[in-house]
């Protein structure tokens, strides 16, 4: 019998709502936090994460929370390439990471920006 | 229409996160950028986690290797674990003539290094240095600067007052007994000052002490392992071994920040009381671990040390220095047929505690047979800059490390 996983309502700062698995949300600790000490309603706001953020978060979580455990290899090609976008956007993603509070997420994006630093010097 | 910046602006915190990631002579370029950058590179938050983030993911640990080349003047080289390659020379920015210098340890980027000479009288002076932000003082004298006094320094870095130390023991001919008299003294960053210890009753058997863990300083002295807590300021002169032997046939080296020690012995068990005999032998390597560091604090807690392997050698060989890279043990030995030509015959062994076997890797072309190498401390590049520090005037033409 296949279990029903909880489904969570995620809003952007431009409000839209994003619908997401409980286990996939809670990458994100402020999330994590939020649910269980029950500050939050049917949906869950995030001002200061606008949509098209909001929807690369949601794809590196699902990346990271879907992938067999063991599969190291792939999971570094797939954060590799991830970070290989335009600098402003992984400012963003960035501040998201941090303020969502996901940790290999802030990890990943602080590493890349600093070796962009590191190749401009 | 809304305005759109062309920059997004990210919170210190956020600068912070990237900032750490960069090598410590990028992080020093970037105080130039703008006032909030430099009071933020400044900051001693800031400096704690560029440390922090520089231990925990440091991939090919970096030493400082001590080296005479050619038997002429000593150099100061960087090794890179993984590779054993020697990366850079470091130049010790004192050179005041007819001198000889020791670096006495490392901690937290911080290199702790005496400069002796001789002429016109003995004089003892004491650095710490950090080379990576080139700045460095000169410690206040030790008390008892008497003259011909042999001395043994160790340099560690206290975790529980945030205080780099250094410790001096010295040894001197007693005038109505057969023992030589030793006292001690430390030396503590935050107070600057030294302080009196209790006499203690041996000395480190080497020379200065072999490692700083944990707040210990370590080494091998008559009685056992002996150790002296940064800490408290105390000496613990005999923590058993876990076989007995003798000092030149033993290291202490850290694994897992925790204390192991590296022991040589016949491999076939042999006691061979003749020194020239014996180091003809076959010898084994054995490696113990400590199990619990609180027997180093002296509150009667005995030491008991786990054997982490034992591999048969299959050679004769004299133990010069070691290092444990992810869980291998690296030894730099001497290879010893006892004639003159081959007697710097250098190689280095990689033993492997899980497979239980030790192979020779061959030495890298420019660590020449002619070299002699010794000592080893473990340094990590930092931001770390002490009360009194200053900046060190490179000579003019050095290498700009």
């Amino acid at each position: 019998m296949a279990s029903e996983s909880k489904m969570i309502m995620l809003r952007s700062s431009n409000n839209e709502v994003f619908e997401v698995e409980e286990a996939l949300a809670f990458e994100s600790q402020t999330i994590k936090h939020m649910i269980e000490h029950d500050c939050a309603d049917t949906v869950i706001p995030l001002p200061k994460v606008s949509s098209n953020i909001l929807a690369k978060v949601i794809e590196y979580c699902k990346k990271h929370v879907t992938s067999p455990k063991d599969d190291n290899n792939e999971l570094e090609s797939f954060d590799a390439e991830f970070v290989n976008i335009d600098k402003n956007v992984l400012f963003g993603l960035m501040s998201a990471a941090n303020y969502l509070n996901i940790k290999s997420f802030l990890d990943l994006t602080s590493q890349a920006l600093a070796d962009i630093i590191e190749e401009k010097c | 229409m809304a305005v759109i910046r062309p920059n997004p602006t990210l919170s210190n915190d956020l600068i912070s996160e990237i900032l750490v990631r960069l090598p410590v002579k990028s992080i020093l370029c970037f105080q130039l950028v703008c006032k909030d950058w430099l009071s933020l590179i400044k900051c001693p938050t800031f400096v704690k986690s560029q440390l922090l983030h520089a231990i925990t993911t440091q991939t090919d640990p970096t030493f400082i290797i001590s080296r005479y080349e050619h038997h002429q003047k000593k150099i100061f080289s960087l090794l890179h674990a993984n590779s054993r390659e020697i990366v850079a020379d470091l130049q010790i920015p004192y050179s005041p003539g007819d001198f000889n210098t020791i670096i006495v340890g490392s901690a937290n980027g911080i290199v702790c290094f005496v400069v002796a000479v001789n002429f016109p009288k003995y004089k003892a002076s004491i650095y710490l240095w950090n080379p990576a932000i080139r700045r460095s003082k000169l410690i206040p004298s030790y008390s008892n600067e008497l003259r011909r006094w042999l001395g043994y320094d160790g340099f560690g870095y206290d975790p529980i007052d945030d205080d780099y130390k250094v410790v001096r023991v010295l040894s001197r001919p007693s005038s109505s007994s057969k023992h030589r008299l030793f006292s001690a003294e430390v030396y503590s960053t935050n107070n600057n000052v030294w302080r009196k210890v209790l006499d203690p009753i041996d000395i480190p058997s080497m020379g200065n002490f072999d490692v700083c863990v944990n707040g210990y300083l370590c080494s091998i002295g008559k009685y056992g392992m002996m150790s002296f807590d940064l800490n408290k300021e105390v000496f613990n002169f005999a923590t058993k071994l876990p076989v007995i032997c003798d000092h030149d046939e033993a290291r202490i080296i850290e694994f897992n920040k925790s204390i192991a020690i590296a022991i040589l012995i016949n491999a076939s068990n042999d006691d061979e009381t003749d020194w020239k005999l014996d180091r003809m032998l076959d010898k084994k390597i054995n490696m113990w671990s400590l199990d619990d560091d609180t027997c180093l604090s002296g509150g009667g807690v005995e030491a008991s040390w786990t054997m982490m392997f034992s591999i048969d050698l299959a050679m004769p060989v004299e133990l010069c220095l070691g290092y444990f890279c992810n869980r291998d043990l690296l030894l730099l030995i001497r290879g010893n047929d006892y004639t003159w030509k081959s007697w710097n015959d250098y190689k280095w062994i990689s033993c492997n505690a899980d497979k239980r076997e030790a192979k020779i890797i061959p030495l890298p072309v420019y660590m020449a047979k002619r070299n002699y190498y010794c000592d080893l401390d473990k340094y990590t590049e930092s931001l770390v800059s002490l009360a009194g520090f200053e900046q060190v005037n490179w000579p003019a033409g050095g290498d700009d490390n």
